[in-house]
């Protein structure tokens, strides 16, 4: 119980006695007047808390300027998205039949969902996003094997020989997954049941991307499930320009990935310019909800066998 | 949220702070109920924020009640200038609190962006007479900062993976005290702020900071003292009983 006193006529030494910062012989006399000085007791009653506190300050970073600037943006495409999600504009067949028409009605109607518009197709407040078991995702995957047998060996050999194999099954794959694609789509399949309501319902996934600290790289990649794999909008900004001849690459990295054990599906490559920003379309077969972390990486040509430095990452929230 | 805006200087030491500061804010609490319903702010029951204890300026009233309305908005549909005006009192705070938490100002950075969405998408929920402004936003930034604690990236960019984090605190209240006594410690003069800094940072005795310093002994324990008188009023401020 605090004795009766007032803390500013207290002795200075009641604040350094709560920071441990009187020398040991003056710290057992100061101690000894504590006992009988009403004033110090309230001093140090009232700087102990304080004394707590700084035992576990943050530090005095400063965030960087154009964070707002981020936060806002994001705040506001967010919301674009969401009012924009009440109103859909559809579009009759994306890939028009030449020789034989759309069937009339809604089964022939596509939900507008390629991938520069994936962000209009943003979750509302509350929505809940519906969970899609692994089985139900590899369906495109298995798809795509049929046609493909690359894309197979792709998807499912050990991480480390995928890459060898890689960018004949890579491109291989991309060229089946657009196949399977089309021949999902009513007018190309000839199925007119097709279900379309696959397309763009699903909330996509965002992945904000940072950089190592003293970088001012960002971005954010934004998955939208879709028939034979996930569509990837990527965006970019402030990257270091890169060596001649070097790229970036976007991985979707799994459970259990690391140096010696990689677990990756690469989503492609791109380039950025001087301007060290881009906004590119990608595809991967990766399911983000599986493949929770992406990485973008620093290539060079004669190593691309091998990963690159990481520059960008951000892992998909559960 | 109204807490950080706006620490006040503390005098009575004459020179303990420089100047009032931005009015950004720093938690100058408002509790809840009287900041919406105009009840005479009275006694606060720090537990709760129901009872009461501890009087609360008209500005830091008003503070709160200006967040709260910025919440409203945004709920209500206008987004942008709301959006802009919390992010502007808040966005440092929240920095601070996700490098503190995560080690990384990327992620850090990643907290901050992912936390004004979620105030953004929760804003609708939110309810003044139930929760403070800044302790609504803190809980979301807490929330976020312990879903990024469990999805670090597989391989990460730092070697800061290795790095011992601190606990997350058990209340907001712990985040805002300590972000209240940062902001405090960087409204010290520069002879207090750092005799502090000696034996916080580099945990030397008064002698040695004397020695340091060349001032007398006693000089250093005064301006010990003062500073932490500053740092306690901080805290008082905010609306804790600060023994």
């Amino acid at each position: 119980m605090p004795a009766e006193g007032q803390a500013d006529l207290a002795h200075p030494e009641a604040a350094d006695w709560v920071l441990g910062t009187l020398e040991a012989a003056e710290s057992e006399v100061f101690q000894l007047h504590l006992t009988g000085c009403g004033h110090c007791q309230l001093a140090v009653a009232e700087f102990g808390r304080v004394g707590r506190i700084l035992q576990h300050l943050p530090p005095a970073a400063e965030p960087p300027p154009d964070l707002e600037e981020r936060t806002i943006s994001d705040v506001l495409d967010a919301a674009a998205g969401d009012r924009t999600e009440t109103h859909l504009p559809r579009i009759t067949a994306a890939f028009p039949p030449a020789a034989q028409p759309a069937p009339p009605g809604p089964a022939a109607q596509i939900p507008l969902a390629p991938p520069q518009l994936a962000s209009y197709y943003r979750p509302s407040p509350g929505t809940r996003r519906r969970p899609v078991p692994w089985a139900e995702d590899d369906e495109p995957v298995r798809a795509v094997a049929k046609v493909y047998p690359a894309a197979a060996v792709a998807v499912n050999q050990p991480p480390r020989r995928r890459r060898r194999t890689g960018r004949y099954a890579s491109a291989g794959a991309a060229v089946a997954v657009l196949v399977v694609a089309i021949a999902f789509l009513p007018g190309f399949s000839g199925n007119t049941s097709a279900e379309p309501s696959v397309l763009g319902t699903e909330a996509p996934v965002v992945i904000p991307l940072h950089s190592a600290p003293g970088t001012a790289a960002s971005g954010q990649a934004m998955a939208q499930r879709m028939p034979g794999g996930w569509s990837i909008q990527l965006s970019v900004h402030r990257l270091k320009p890169l060596a001649a001849g070097e790229f970036y690459e976007c991985w979707f990295a799994g459970a259990g990935n690391k140096p010696g054990h990689l677990v990756l599906i690469s989503a492609g490559t791109f380039s950025t310019g001087r301007s060290g920003s881009a906004s590119v379309s990608m595809w991967s077969a990766a399911n983000p909800r599986q493949f929770r972390t992406v990485e973008i990486t620093a290539q060079s040509p004669g190593r691309a066998s091998q990963l690159g430095r990481v520059i960008l990452s951000g892992v998909v929230r559960t | 949220m109204c807490v950080l805006a706006g620490t006040s200087p503390v005098t009575n030491s004459g020179t303990v702070v420089n100047g009032s500061g931005p009015s950004g804010a720093i938690l100058n609490l408002v509790r809840k109920k009287s900041v919406i319903e105009g009840e005479p702010i009275g006694k606060v029951d720090r537990q709760t924020g129901w009872g009461s204890s501890v009087s609360f300026s008209d500005a830091e009233v008003r503070i709160a009640a200006q967040e709260a309305q910025l919440i409203v908005q945004i709920a209500d549909g206008t987004i942008e200038e709301p959006m802009k005006e919390l992010c502007r009192r808040y966005e440092k705070h929240l920095y601070r609190f996700g490098v503190q938490m995560l080690g990384d100002e990327g992620l850090a950075e990643e907290m901050v962006r992912e936390s004004f969405q979620r105030l953004w998408r929760s804003a609708g929920r939110y309810d003044a007479r139930r929760d403070r402004p800044d302790a609504f936003l803190f809980e979301i930034a807490r929330s976020v900062a312990a879903e990024i604690r469990e999805n670090r990236p597989s391989r990460a960019l730092l070697s800061a993976e290795d790095v011992q984090l601190p606990p997350l605190p058990d209340s907001v209240d712990q985040i805002l005290d300590s972000l209240t006594v940062r902001e405090a410690l960087g409204k010290l003069s520069s002879p207090h702020a750092e005799v502090l800094r000696l034996a916080l940072d580099e945990g030397l005795t008064q002698s040695e900071i004397a020695e340091r310093l060349e001032l007398p002994l006693d000089t250093v324990k005064t301006r010990t003292f003062h500073g932490m008188q500053a740092l306690r009023s901080a805290l008082g401020e905010r609306g804790g009983d600060a023994g």
